[in-house]
């Protein structure tokens, strides 16, 4: 401490205030960029929300908002939406986005993957339609309001 | 989403190894800035001072203001920054010397010092008290290990700028205190310990041999000593005493103390016996030299020697000088010497004080008192005038080295006085009849101590 | 009020701040030899700030935090250069500077769109192929510089960005996969191991033994993402198989090292100050002598020592501006690779992409600073954003264009239908341009 006070005496005052100066500037720059740079994250979130059409899935009401434009099902670790059902193959489905229209795409599972009780490679979903994966049944549906912001913003952080 | 998230750890990661390695760097940086700035030009060095204040180095002295040979005695000790020597006080603690700091930068006039525990007054009279002759001595307290006097003879003179370095004698640029030296018969106090070790003080006293001025050892060679005519049947404290060489080669040969055991004993001492072992000493980050032996078979007559401080056996002054503080101070420990006594930083701020550092035992306290009662009893029969009054250990030695017959003159030894607890080694090189003895550098060296340290 | 309806005011008013703030250092502290340098320094800076936020309201974008902190560091980086020795505006380094901005704006326009980027890997692997080849026919006796009258191109930098480009573009095709041998692997993956293999070979052959790491740790990453990759099912024999393999590459590096490199790894520098070590003794002093606040712009003595524009410009920085200023330099210029966490990509084409331009930035720094600085090896890499040097320069604007692509992508797929909100179709000309 007294080796700072020293410092502080052998300095020069307009030196010491400009460097003093120049590093909190800095530092409040850094403070902006990431107050700036967490409005933008909202803002993307936002814009997320129409390119996915703010579609959600919900299993055992439990709503899983859709995040990413490639979604796994599965009974695999890195499966992103994971069921325990031995029905559900490892890499059962995924789903993916296209301007707003999600897909689902079966992935050669052994107990296929049903629309409305249609088997299907691959198609288009709409709000409402039950998936089934094995014997395990999912419903595609808009996310909730409150969950589209509680939920989906706890999730990121 | 998951495999995202995942690849957002990797980031962070990344990130935070990154941070940690920046955290390493600032870290080193401000802790080393002291060495790194050593090796610039940029850097004013401040001084060293013995213990009474007086300057032992000074980057901007002159002979007008010093005298001509103010520094002439700690040469090749204390040294100078020109790096013509590399193993001296100063260019071994540069970096305790600039006077900077990382959060002050270079200051023209800091405060920057060493604080040395030499004692420059006696140094001095001891080196001029060796008179024309060349050798080193060497002192410390062996309680606390501060090294009172140090000096290496010829040395040369800092003030004239190495322009004389062309005609300097040989050896002027190093301090012999840290290389090694032909023991002689000084070994024969580790020899004498390692007896003690392998067969107990009672068994040992109890052996006697006869000398007869030669002895032909196992192997057919002859081991002279330097009695022609034979000091006759003695005991361990007699044969010391006379340094008797017949009575510690057929010591070696004898049954009950195996060559193996004086390896180990060595060893344990700090030897490095035939290339294993080998405890390196250095003081303040002078490096010193780490005594060494080739030990083959009990009845060999290079082996025989080497016991006797002849042979292969080599040791550093300042290796004698500390071990016998392992015997002075009664536990086998030995007090490590150092010569720092405190640093100041460029702000006056005291950084490094020095802290009495001691090894682990080497040899038993049995062994230990042992070999005192025989140094002590050396002393008083031999060498009663080196400090009167006082009860002073010693052991002196003579060692032949080269192939022309010259012969340099050790003493090793301490005073056993609580009071005034010093260990000393002092040698001689190529000393002839005549000319100063040890004895009496050693009593000029004690006396001066004893007389400046009260 | 930018185009995406986020007020900036505030955080251009501080970057303009922190500029003025340096500039007044400089005034104050620094070599001034005469007041022109000192002005057509404070022109040429706040003139590039004002001059690119200006062209930025003609962008739309998600995001521009990326765009304000490349501004800033590019702009650090120029007051820096400019002031070792005497403050003296650097001509090249803005020249390179305004290259770099607009390599920025191409990362950007050229990979936001993952489908048309797809569609075009052939194309990169010709361009890597192009850059190899001139490394192997222009540039004289194993070197990695093509010199091209006073100017010196450097093509390993610009493979960087292409294969961070190409190991994002086709982790889409891992579910592609055959049997090949022992393996299902998809001919994409193939593709960018022989790629990288060729790439590794190549550094080695030119001792360029600085970018080595770099490809190194992207292929890392690219290699960890498509674990992650959620379609990848990867085995557990190619995991251990690739491991093994890696092992064996590095043992094998190791041992064929030339002599000169194994001596940098274990050796002590201030033996002989003035031998191979002579530029970090120089560096590290030059940082002591800096201390926590510097001597001062234009104070210091590093620009004598060979390469203190760029191998050794931390510790430059370090002497003139302090310890102190140079970690807050780095800090910002960490800051743009900590927008990805604060605003993560939506696919994982542009994840990849974020994660092997943070793995080119960070090793890179950590290669130059801790080299120059003796915690490890020198290898004479630049710095990002800061060190001289045009190729440099250009491959890191064109890298943080691809770390913004990823905060505003295009979600524009082959099969677009008419009913499209209106706000895309502005980006649909956008890319439509870039597209002609």
């Amino acid at each position: 401490m007294s080796e700072f006070l020293e410092m502080l005496a052998s300095l020069e005052v307009p030196d010491l205030v400009l460097c003093a100066v120049a590093v909190i500037i800095l530092d409040l720059f850094a403070l902006a960029v990431i107050l700036s740079a967490n409005r933008e994250s909202k803002l993307c979130r936002k814009r997320w929300k129409h390119v996915s059409a703010d579609m959600s899935l919900c299993y055992n009401e439990h709503y899983y908002p859709l995040e990413a434009d490639e979604i796994l099902l599965g009974r695999h670790l890195s499966a992103d939406i994971r069921f325990t059902d031995p029905s559900v193959s490892r890499y059962h489905a995924v789903l993916t986005v296209t301007n707003g229209v999600w897909s689902i795409t079966d992935l050669n599972a052994r107990s296929g993957t049903f629309v409305n009780d249609r088997r299907v490679h691959q198609s288009r979903l709409k709000a409402g339609d039950d998936i089934r994966l094995g014997s395990t049944t999912i419903s595609f549906c808009k996310l909730p309001a409150e969950d589209a912001q509680g939920k989906g913003g706890r999730k990121h952080a | 989403m998951k495999s995202i998230r995942r690849g957002q750890h990797l980031i962070t990661l990344m990130l935070l190894a990154f941070l940690v390695g920046m955290g390493i760097l600032i870290y080193t940086l401000q802790k080393e800035a002291d060495f790194y700035i050593s090796h610039s030009s940029k850097v004013t060095l401040g001084c060293v001072y013995d213990r009474s204040g007086d300057v032992l180095f000074d980057p901007a002295a002159k002979k007008e203001t010093y005298g001509a040979e103010h520094f002439l005695d700690v040469g090749n000790f204390i040294g100078d920054n020109s790096g013509q020597m590399t193993n001296t006080l100063v260019s071994r603690n540069t970096d305790l010397l600039t006077n900077y700091s990382f959060m002050l930068g270079v200051q023209e006039d800091g405060d920057a010092a060493i604080h040395t525990t030499l004692d420059h007054k006696v140094n001095r009279i001891v080196y001029d008290a060796f008179g024309s002759k060349d050798g080193c001595a060497v002192a410390y307290n062996y309680v606390t290990g501060e090294i009172y006097v140090c000096l290496s003879r010829p040395s040369v003179n800092i003030l004239n700028n190495y322009k004389d370095i062309e005609t300097l004698e040989e050896g002027s640029l190093l301090c012999k205190v840290f290389y090694p030296t032909v023991p002689g018969s000084t070994q024969k106090i580790f020899t004498t310990i390692a007896a003690i070790e392998a067969m107990g003080a009672e068994k040992l006293s109890a052996k006697e041999f006869e000398c007869t001025g030669s002895y032909e050892n196992r192997s057919g060679d002859l081991i002279k000593c330097h009695e022609e005519s034979g000091h006759g049947k003695q005991t361990v404290t007699q044969a010391f005493a006379n340094s008797c060489n017949p009575f510690y080669a057929q010591l070696v040969e004898d049954l009950s103390l195996p060559l193996y055991s004086i390896r180990r004993t060595y060893r344990s001492l700090g030897y490095k016996v035939n290339d294993e072992g080998g405890k390196s000493l250095n003081v303040n980050g002078i490096e010193s030299f780490t005594a060494s032996t080739t030990l083959t078979s009990a009845g060999d007559f290079e082996t025989q020697w080497g016991c006797m401080g002849q042979g292969k056996t080599l040791v550093s002054p300042l290796q004698l000088m500390a071990w016998q503080s392992t015997i002075a101070n009664t536990d086998g420990r030995m007090t490590k010497p150092y010569l720092i006594d405190h640093v100041t930083r460029v702000n006056g701020e005291i950084a490094a004080s020095a802290k009495t550092e001691r090894t682990e035992a080497m040899f038993s306290e049995e062994t230990a008192a042992e070999i005192r009662r025989i140094m002590l009893e050396n002393g008083a029969e031999n060498y009663a005038d080196l400090l009167p009054g006082t009860k002073v250990a010693v052991k002196s030695g003579t060692a032949q080295v080269g192939n022309d017959k010259r012969e340099n003159s050790l003493l090793t030894g301490f005073v056993d006085d609580p009071e005034f607890p010093i260990a000393f080694c002092v040698v001689i090189e190529d000393r002839k009849k005549g000319e100063v003895t040890t004895s009496k550098i050693t009593a000029k060296l004690l006396q001066n101590l004893k007389e400046n340290l009260k | 009020m930018l185009k995406n309806g986020i007020s900036y005011i505030g955080t251009v008013f501080l970057l303009l701040l922190t500029h003025v703030s340096m500039l007044g250092v400089v005034i104050v502290r620094g070599n001034i030899e005469s007041p022109t340098n000192l002005l057509l320094l404070a022109g040429a800076v706040l003139g590039l700030d004002l001059a690119y936020i200006a062209v930025i309201k003609w962008y739309r974008q998600m995001t521009y935090t990326l765009d304000l902190l490349l501004l800033c560091v590019l702009n650090m980086g120029l007051i820096f250069q400019s002031c070792f020795g005497e403050v003296q505006l650097s001509v090249k380094h803005l020249i390179t500077c305004l290259a770099a901005l607009a390599a920025c704006q191409a990362g950007f326009l050229l990979t936001r769109n993952q489908e048309w980027i797809r569609t075009k890997k052939p194309y990169i692997y010709a361009i890597i192929g192009i850059l190899i080849l001139s490394i192997l026919l222009l540039t004289g006796d194993r070197s990695m510089w093509i010199n091209i009258g006073s100017f010196s191109l450097q093509p390993s930098e610009f493979i960087k960005p292409c294969f961070v480009l190409i190991c994002a573009a086709s982790i889409m095709e891992l579910h592609k996969k055959k049997k090949i041998l022992f393996f299902y692997v998809s001919k994409d993956t193939l593709c960018l191991c022989a790629m990288a293999l060729v790439i590794f070979g190549l550094q080695w052959w030119c001792r360029d033994l600085g970018s080595l790491p770099t490809f190194a740790a992207v292929f890392g990453c690219a290699l960890v993402c498509r674990f992650c990759y959620p379609r990848a099912r990867i085995s557990k024999t190619a995991v251990g198989a690739l491991c093994v393999g890696a092992a064996i590459v590095l043992a094998a590096a190791w041992m064929l090292a030339p002599s000169y490199v194994q001596d940098r790894l274990h050796v002590d520098i201030w033996a002989d100050p003035y031998g191979n070590g002579y530029q970090q003794c120089q560096a590290l002093i030059g940082i002591a002598r800096g201390g926590w606040l510097g001597l001062g712009p234009g104070q210091g003595y590093l620009h004598n020592v060979f390469a203190y524009e760029s191998d050794i410009v931390f510790a430059s920085i370090c002497e003139e501006w302090g310890l102190l200023y140079a970690f807050l330099m780095v800090i910002a210029i960490l800051m743009m690779l900590m927008t990805v966490l604060m605003n993560p990509p939506k696919s994982y084409y542009h994840a990849t992409m974020a994660t092997g331009v943070v793995a080119v930035f960070v090793v890179q720094m950590a290669l130059n600073i801790f080299g120059s600085c003796n915690l490890i090896p020198f290898t004479g890499v630049t710095l990002p954003f800061i060190s001289q040097g045009g190729s440099s320069m250009v491959t890191c604007g064109f890298l943080v264009g691809m770390l913004k692509a990823g905060q505003s992508p295009l979600f524009r797929h082959k099969a677009d239908k008419p009913k499209k909100k209106k706000k895309h179709s502005k980006k649909k000309k956008a890319a439509g341009r870039v597209k002609a």
